[in-house]
């Protein structure tokens, strides 16, 4: 039995990673048919308020800020408790070469980035000039009166493309001869990133870019080792568990750096750290362990897809689908390089090597059995329910629908 | 930089070539010097065509005069190492020197501007049958009454009555000039605050320990009567730290706020205490608010145990979570044989804020706030016209002279004897053979002499030490302990007063100095490094915000201890650097 993709749920996993943790695919191991395409197209709105520290504790999600007045001590403390809104789309199209190699291609949209940095303030040292410690007021007025405005929501990135992705899934357990029989499936699958998304603007105090890094799913490079085991006789069919390892490589990135143009107190990091920094990411290394249970699967309809075959119709997709996936991701040490060791060290410090357990739910409708080609799919991923460790702590929701066709 | 930007405005007020468009003067020096840099200007813009650019730029220009070929020489080639211009370097090395004087102008500006404690009046000490100040006199007309407040050192009185208040005369006045013109004058009473010892109380929270009475005669003065719960405590020392605002909400620059005094320190002992007045410190408590200022001591022969000579240095005055990062060792080989030194300082810098060379001649030195410095003088010369410029020689360029070429701390002292620096400073030299001597150091305005040479050995007018107690050793603050006359003049409306008078430093330093000196006394004959690292790690003696650099230099050994790169510095732990043997290795 070849597991020619009979859900529909193919290479999407490894490009849909690319923005949103949206899997709404099972079968780490499942290919296209042979001159099948897919055509999927995803909303995803994922939303950030904290991260995991090294205690894997939850924390905010940007570093608290001390402020010194120079000679006078502390002014105090500014503690943002950032709150990172993402709606994003993603267009996908894949396409199977043969029954064993499916190729994807993927373009990330997002519609629009929202970052709140909610700045709290907590007085810091008695000020015998001004007869009491900054209050929070205070501090503002004393900031804008040196060019530094009070940062405020801001929304960006609207229309704006991320890193495309392009990807391969060679399923190789199709060259072992009987391996049918194991009900076991394997493929290697293998994505890429082009660098088409925008940097985060350096000026800014509050923004986020476009890019795998800003993002932080997937790598530039990520390769998958994924294995299905089917149980068609034991259970009919209706449960499939899977298992996958990956690795992750993000590229370096330089960066500008900030030159205090807009943020001349808060964000103005170039006289010392010099024009541009390097930052390379640390790589993800991690596996995934997910059952799909196949809740209901419905009635069957001899259509036009399926030539007015109820016996082909039947072995449609299911109606109902869940899945269940739970993902343990070791996370690298993120290195920067700039003309500050120092500097180096403190940015360092915030991407210290950790780890992520991230689960995720999935419920899939697919209506081919019933002479629709058309999936709608439902996916619940969060970072937040179990604590990691030097991460952020996201959550998505995504919703997509998918269409297959076949033209010759 | 950006900081002293928000000085101008009150700078403007006075000085016209800082005007600008925004005060109706589009015309002036400093409108016209930013309107042609913001027509070129890239990048920073603001930084570098703001006021305090203008400032240190003007001011290292005049600076410069005073700096030898070779230190410039260095500059330059800080500057094309790290692609900076050679003017930003040059800033870099003035800094200090230009920071300090317009530090000082504007901070005395201010508090002429500020409420004053002007009278002091401890009832009940004419008619006590005690001699309270220590005059040989008792009970005699005025005793007890500060006709006019002076600061001190020392405590004010002794012995006085535990069960009477004190009143403070709170006076303020507006200037005709300045930001102050048109303002109303007068203290404000909600402002009040008095710490007396440990516990805060405030102005109208605890009325009734604290009274605030109008002086009918002057409505631009206050009389503020102070008796803590139960009265002062009997045969005790006390201290009081006054603090009031005035009527005004400054708004330019924000957030707005009253002008705000000084914190006026004053101690007196209560009856039954029994000390004399120089025996009692102005030391007070711990206020929670203030921090320690830079400190250096030095010890030899007797005082140590091992009769080797140090001198130790713990410099505080700025940081801004920043400049610890840049902290540096810096070896110094000159290519004409001279001596070879090392200074303790920061990258870009060619000089540091203490030192040692390979002869054993070890230096250190702390700020010193005081009028008598050159951007005074070139105001006195150009009044309302002046530019904000110091000349003279730059402290750092100082100790870069003395380490490169003299060998004792008699040479040193000599060359400084001849010296003209750019503002005040404390310094401290310590050399192999086990001599030392503390120096202040001002501009000389008044031409009575600029340097105050102060050995281990000498005695104060009042019968205490300027040197240390025990002959061979010597402590400094930031704060004149010879030189108590800096400069007392005239100009203008300003009524220019000796840096006890208005100096921020001035209490705090006079604190540190107190405690450090019991710390010295206690270990007279036990002193050495590991001691004078426990005696730097007293927290009374710890700066927690702008602690930059602390080091105990071994002149005979050649060998420095340093803490730095953290704040407060010694936080980092001292670290060994044997010049001895980086020598022998050449």
């Amino acid at each position: 039995m070849k597991h020619q993709c009979k859900q529909a749920r193919c290479l999407l996993v490894a490009l849909m990673l690319a923005i949103a943790p949206n899997d709404a695919d099972a079968g780490f191991a499942e290919a296209l048919p042979k001159n099948t395409f897919l055509l999927d197209i995803q909303y995803n709105f994922s939303w950030l308020e904290g991260a995991w520290d090294n205690n894997a504790s939850m924390g905010p999600l940007i570093p608290v800020i001390e402020r010194y007045e120079p000679g006078g001590g502390k002014q105090g403390t500014l503690i943002p408790d950032a709150s990172v809104r993402y709606h994003v789309m993603v267009f996908q199209l894949q396409y199977g070469i043969v029954d064993w190699l499916s190729f994807g291609f993927g373009v990330p949209v997002v519609i629009e980035t929202s970052i709140n940095p909610r700045l709290k303030w907590v007085s810091g040292d008695f000020q015998p000039v001004l007869g009491r410690a900054y209050s929070e007021t205070d501090f503002w007025q004393w900031a804008e009166s040196m060019g530094q405005p009070k940062p405020e929501k801001w929304v960006g990135n609207k229309g704006v493309l991320g890193d495309l992705v392009l990807g391969l899934r060679l399923r190789w357990t199709d060259w072992i001869p009987g391996i049918e029989k194991a009900q076991v499936a394997s493929a290697l699958t293998i994505t890429g990133a082009i660098p088409t998304g925008k940097k985060a603007d350096p000026e800014e105090i509050v923004s986020a870019g476009t890019t795998m890094w800003d993002l932080q799913t997937q790598g530039n490079i990520s390769i998958h080792l994924g294995v299905d085991k089917y149980f068609e006789k034991e259970l009919d069919g209706r449960l499939i568990i899977g298992a996958d390892v990956f690795y992750d490589w993000f590229a370096p990135q330089r960066y500008k750096s900030p030159r205090g143009l807009r943020n001349p107190l808060l964000a103005n990091f170039a006289p010392y750290i010099g024009d541009s920094y390097i930052i390379k990411p640390g790589d993800f290394f991690g596996a995934s362990l997910q059952f799909d249970v196949i809740a209901v699967k419905g009635p069957v309809k001899a259509s036009w897809i399926s030539g007015y075959d109820e016996v082909r119709a039947a072995g449609f997709p299911p109606l109902l689908t869940l899945s269940f996936r739970y993902t343990f991701i070791k996370l690298g040490q993120t290195d920067y390089h700039s003309q500050s060791d120092l500097w180096d060290y403190t940015q360092e410090d915030r991407w210290r090597p950790g780890f992520r357990n991230i689960l995720t739910i999935t419920t899939l409708f697919s209506f081919l059995r019933l002479g629709a080609p058309l999936q709608l799919y439902f996916t619940y991923r969060s970072l937040s329910l179990i604590p990691g460790k030097n991460t952020r702590a996201a959550d998505v929701f995504t919703t997509g629908l998918r269409i297959p066709a076949k033209f010759w | 930089m950006p900081y002293l930007n928000r000085e101008r405005p009150d700078v403007a007020s006075i000085l016209l070539n800082y005007q600008s468009t925004s005060e109706g003067n589009a015309d002036s020096y400093y409108q016209q010097w930013r309107d042609n840099c913001l027509k070129t200007c890239k990048d920073s813009c603001d930084e570098y065509c703001g006021f305090s650019y203008l400032l240190m730029r003007d001011s290292a220009e005049s600076l410069k005069r005073y700096i030898p070929q070779e230190y410039l020489d260095e500059m330059q080639g800080i500057a094309d190492g790290a692609g900076l211009s050679f003017e930003r370097v040059l800033i870099l090395n003035t800094f200090f020197d230009t920071l300090m004087a317009f530090r000082s102008i504007s901070y005395y500006i201010r508090q002429a501007q500020s409420p004053m404690l002007i009278q002091l009046e401890f009832f009940g000490a004419a008619d006590d049958g005690v001699d309270n100040d220590g005059d040989g006199l008792t009970d005699e007309p005025g005793e007890g009454l500060f006709a006019t407040y002076e600061p001190s050192p020392t405590a004010t009185l002794v012995e006085v009555p535990a069960n009477k208040p004190i009143r403070l005369r709170l006076h303020d006045i507006k200037l005709g000039i300045g930001t102050d013109k048109g303002d109303t004058p007068g203290v404000d009473p909600d402002t009040i605050r008095i710490r007396h010892n440990e516990t805060q109380y405030q102005y109208p929270l605890d009325e009734g320990i604290i009274t605030v009475l109008p002086v009918p005669e002057d409505p631009q003065a206050l009389d503020v009567e102070f008796l803590p719960p139960g009265g002062f405590e009997l045969a005790s020392v006390q201290t009081l730290l006054v603090q009031a605002g005035d009527f005004n909400r400054i708004e330019n620059p924000p957030p707005i706020r009253a002008r705000f005094m000084r914190d006026e320190r004053i101690t007196f002992s209560t009856v039954g205490y029994g000390a004399k007045i120089s025996d009692i410190h102005n030391q007070g408590y711990a206020d929670g608010q203030t921090q320690p200022p830079s400190i250096a001591f030095a010890a030899s022969g007797a005082a140590t145990s091992d009769g080797q000579p140090f001198l130790a240095h713990h410099f505080a005055l700025l940081d801004s979570n920043t400049a610890h990062k840049h902290t540096a060792l810096l070896v110094h080989v000159p290519d004409n044989g001279e001596n070879p030194h090392v200074t303790l300082g920061y990258t870009g810098l060619v000089w540091g804020l203490s030192g040692m060379n390979s002869k054993g001649l070890a230096w250190a030195f702390n700020t010193s706030d005081t009028l008598d410095n050159s951007m005074v003088n070139a105001f006195m010369r150009d009044m309302f016209e002046t530019k904000l410029v110091c000349s003279g020689a730059p402290i750092g360029i100082i100790g870069r002279d003395i380490l490169t070429r003299h060998d004792t701390v008699d040479e040193a002292v000599d060359t400084l004897k001849r010296i003209r620096p750019s503002f005040g400073w404390n310094l401290l030299l310590a050399d192999a053979g086990g001599d030392m001597a503390a120096i202040e150091l001002d501009w000389d305005l008044e031409r009575h002499g600029g340097t105050y040479v102060i050995e281990p050995t000498e005695e104060a007018d009042d019968g205490g030490y300027l040197g240390g107690k025990s002959g061979n050793d010597l402590y400094i603050g930031s704060h004149y302990i010879k030189n108590l006359n800096d400069l007392t003049t005239k100009v203008l409306m300003f009524q220019v007063r000796p840096q006890r008078y208005w100096s921020s430093f001035y209490f705090r330093s006079v604190r540190a100095r107190s405690i450090l000196g019991t710390n010295i006394e206690n270990n007279i004959g036990q002193l050495n490094v590991d001691k004078a690292i426990e005696i730097m790690q007293v927290p009374d003696l710890i700066d927690e915000r702008d602690s930059m650099i602390s080091a105990v230099f071994e002149p005979k050994t050649l060998k420095i201890n340093y803490a730095m790169g953290e704040v407060p510095a010694l936080n980092s732990g001292f670290v060994e650097f044997s010049f001895a043997d980086l020598l022998g290795g050449q």
